[in-house]
């Protein structure tokens, strides 16, 4: 989807239609830019950015708090059209996702025909416009899906895969960050992916380790990983990157309270319950360190879960650290371990030691 | 020590103790036979302190005396010789001398004295079971005996002697198996709990007809012929298992025995490694099994069977109705069935002398 979150804000209050649109906290807070409009990214607004650095940027920006709500039935909405298409649909995040359309060709005619519909039906429905990267494979139509942003349809054939890829910065593919970026440079003074496909794939093994093969494949726009389907949710987590870092105990506990009220609302809301809990710290040399534990029964009860993220708190050194990020997430979901048959219990031979286990489910 | 004894007639005495000596112990002396030459007989003694077992063959003695030797090595040593006759010689510092024609061995043993003194049971209290029987018993329950450490009291199955009948009982809280064999000598009295490497062992004894059966205060013991297997009891109170067993399963099913474990077999092949589950489906004159795994498919298997009454499915592990269809062993078998919550009762159709059962819970599909 393009700019999703301002998008649906755009499309409800017309009053912000053709204005610089920045999702997140308060200008003049310390949160940051949780989404912007493609008129507040003509300033140099982007995500993840302090609010107050993006007011800098952009004066008139309209700043809106976020409503992961309103987005959550909108994503649900979008994936309703998806699920039209192909039951081979994997979820990257709230409005991203990848669509195998191997199977269904027969009944669109091609995959870029496809692609129109479901652009036309988003559309029509929803009245939000989104870009689809048609391509052999996940590499190259996530990429072919950010070349033409927003409402763009690109189409990669496989025997433009080469052509497409080599102007490309090597940042394009996925998996490489600053680190490898700057490491390609130094180390081989290679830029895009055209200089990148000159490079021995042992001497990109011995730069990058194991990464160094995948991404000799990749700069090929090779990449041979299905489309997931299922993914059963393994952890559920939330956290924040403050405007200005925090060292105040008070502040940090503070915060931990609101994260953990979040995660506790987000597995109430799914019906979920954990036993792991975990606690990351970032300080503001980017040195980041977590801590986990085990709860005595899955819960997701805030104050079960603050006891449990207080005490990981008390492991992690905060004196004189300066705290960038902090984040609080849960684990290990009661009833996962046993997904599958079950087998019931004599009803009379429960051990003491654990009463009603199976009995009374 | 010094004797002479027939080859074979050792070899048959050795072969059993194999089972009783502990093969991973820390104690040395424990994977050992301790070997004593008295009165014409060579007596052998194998024990892990919970079970031991103990017999003797005839022999001609130059010498008493007795030796501790390593209980593996000494069967090979025995099984490998070719001659009729062995001579047996402990030697300086508990070497045993081992000679058979031309083959001399010698074993490095250790002081009879460090091998455990073997506890007695007064030979009071007596009843005689046929071994035949007493066997077919253990092989009944023995499947259902726990092997799950944490519940000890389930670690074994209780024998219990009923006025004109003996019951013996195992379950490890998924099944219970419950069998009972009229006794005329038998008398009401309290359960035995015998524990599970102790029922292991019995099943392979051999030798007489009747098995005598013992008990002392903390021990039980078994005699069958020559040999005598004495255990500890196993402490722990037994689940009541009257109460266990449902009485209010009314939805009865008969079919052929072998046919449905051919069936479960095949349609097993698809219930998985982990939680092994297949469904098990009845109505109107047949049942139907079959098994889905996502990672590699399905199977289905339909068979003759007299039902009547409303369509029912349970989910069941294929491992457990395998054992109760091996261990039951007639033409044709019977299950009692309630809900696909509620425990389903395998028994046997023909009317044999004993009364048996098989107690399964089934599986959340």
């Amino acid at each position: 989807m393009d700019c999703f979150y301002a998008a649906v804000h755009m499309r409800d209050e017309p009053r912000l239609r053709g204005r610089p649109v920045v999702i997140g906290g308060p200008a003049n807070g310390r949160g940051v830019v949780a989404a912007a409009s493609y008129e507040a990214r003509r300033f140099g607004v982007r995500s993840a950015m302090p609010s107050a650095q993006a007011a800098r940027l952009c004066p008139d920006a309209v700043f809106l708090a976020p409503e992961f709500d309103r987005y959550r039935a909108e994503s649900r909405r979008v994936f309703e059209v998806f699920a039209e298409f192909t039951s081979l649909v994997q979820p990257v995040s709230i409005d991203e996702a990848y669509l195998d359309l191997t199977g269904e060709l027969d009944r669109w005619g091609s995959a870029t025909a496809a692609a129109r519909e479901i652009r036309r039906r988003v559309s029509e429905r929803l009245g939000l416009t989104v870009s689809i990267g048609v391509a052999p494979n996940r590499l190259v139509a996530k990429i072919a899906s950010d070349h033409d942003k927003p409402d763009g349809l690109t189409v990669v054939r496989p025997e433009q895969i080469e052509a497409f890829l080599a102007p490309l910065p090597v940042r394009a593919l996925l998996g490489v960050g600053p680190a490898t970026e700057q490491r390609l440079r130094e180390r081989f003074g290679c830029t895009t992916v055209a200089e990148l496909r000159r490079i021995d794939r042992a001497e990109l093994e011995l730069a990058l380790g194991r990464f160094g093969g995948v991404l000799y494949r990749y700069a090929r726009g090779l990449d041979d990983r299905p489309v997931v389907v299922e993914r059963v949710r393994k952890s559920l987590s939330a956290e924040r990157t403050f405007g200005s870092d925090i060292e105040d105990p008070g502040e940090i506990a503070s915060e931990l309270r609101r994260l953990t009220k979040r995660v506790a609302a987000a597995l109430q809301e799914r019906d979920l319950r954990g036993s792991g809990v975990h606690l990351k710290v970032r300080y503001s040399d980017f040195t980041t360190v977590t801590r986990s534990c085990t709860l005595d029964e899955p819960g997701h009860d805030e104050e079960q879960l603050l006891a449990a993220v207080m005490s990981l708190l008390r492991r992690i050194e905060t004196e004189g650290r300066r705290i960038r990020l902090l984040g609080v997430g849960t684990s290990r979901f009661e009833g996962q371990e046993t997904d599958g048959p079950t087998q019931l219990l004599l009803p009379q031979l429960e051990p003491e030691s654990s009463p009603r286990r199976s009995e009374s489910n | 020590m010094k004797l002479r004894i027939d080859r074979s007639e050792l070899l048959t005495e050795l072969i059993p103790m194999q089972g009783v000596v502990e093969r991973k112990s820390t104690i040395p002396v424990l994977s050992h036979l301790l070997l004593r030459a008295r009165d014409g007989r060579l007596h052998v003694a194998a024990t892990d302190l919970d079970v031991s077992l103990t017999s003797w063959c005839e022999a001609e003695i130059d010498r008493e005396g007795s030796v501790a030797v390593q209980a593996r090595k000494l069967l090979e040593i025995v099984r490998s010789l070719v001659g009729e006759k062995v001579d047996l010689e402990v030697e300086e510092s508990n070497a045993l001398r081992i000679v058979s024609g031309r083959s001399r061995f010698k074993i490095h043993g250790l002081a009879p004295d460090d091998f455990p003194s073997l506890p007695e049971v007064p030979s009071s209290d007596r009843l005689e079971i046929p071994t035949e029987a007493f066997r077919g018993m253990i092989a009944k329950v023995f499947f259902a005996v726990s092997a799950e450490e944490s519940r000890f009291q389930l670690n074994g199955a209780l024998l219990k002697p009923k006025d004109g009948s003996i019951e013996m009982v195992a379950t490890d809280g998924h099944r219970l198996a419950l069998v009972e064999t009229a006794h005329e000598d038998a008398a009401a009295g309290d359960g035995i709990l015998i524990p599970r490497k102790a029922l292991q062992e019995l099943q392979r004894l051999e030798g007489s007809e009747e098995v005598e059966f013992r008990r002392g205060e903390h021990h039980l013991s078994f005699s069958v012929g020559r040999r005598e297997l004495i255990c500890r009891i196993l402490e722990g109170t037994f689940p009541d298992y009257e109460k266990v067993i449902s009485k209010e399963n009314d939805r009865v099913l008969e079919c052929d025995r072998k046919r449905l474990s051919e069936v479960v077999q095949r349609v097993s092949l698809l219930s998985g490694d982990r939680a092994r589950a297949i469904r098990f489906q009845v109505e109107d004159g047949g049942l139907r099994l079959s098994a889905a795994n996502p990672d590699l498919g399905e199977a289905v298997e339909d068979l003759e069977c007299s039902y009547e009454g409303d369509k029912l499915a349970l989910g069941i592990n294929p491992d457990y109705l395998q054992q109760f269809l091996v261990a039951v062993g007639t033409d044709q078998v019977r299950f009692l069935l309630k809900d696909e919550n509620s425990q389903c009762i395998g028994v046997p159709v023909e009317g044999e002398e004993s009364r048996y059962l098989c107690v399964i819970m089934p599986m959340r599909l």
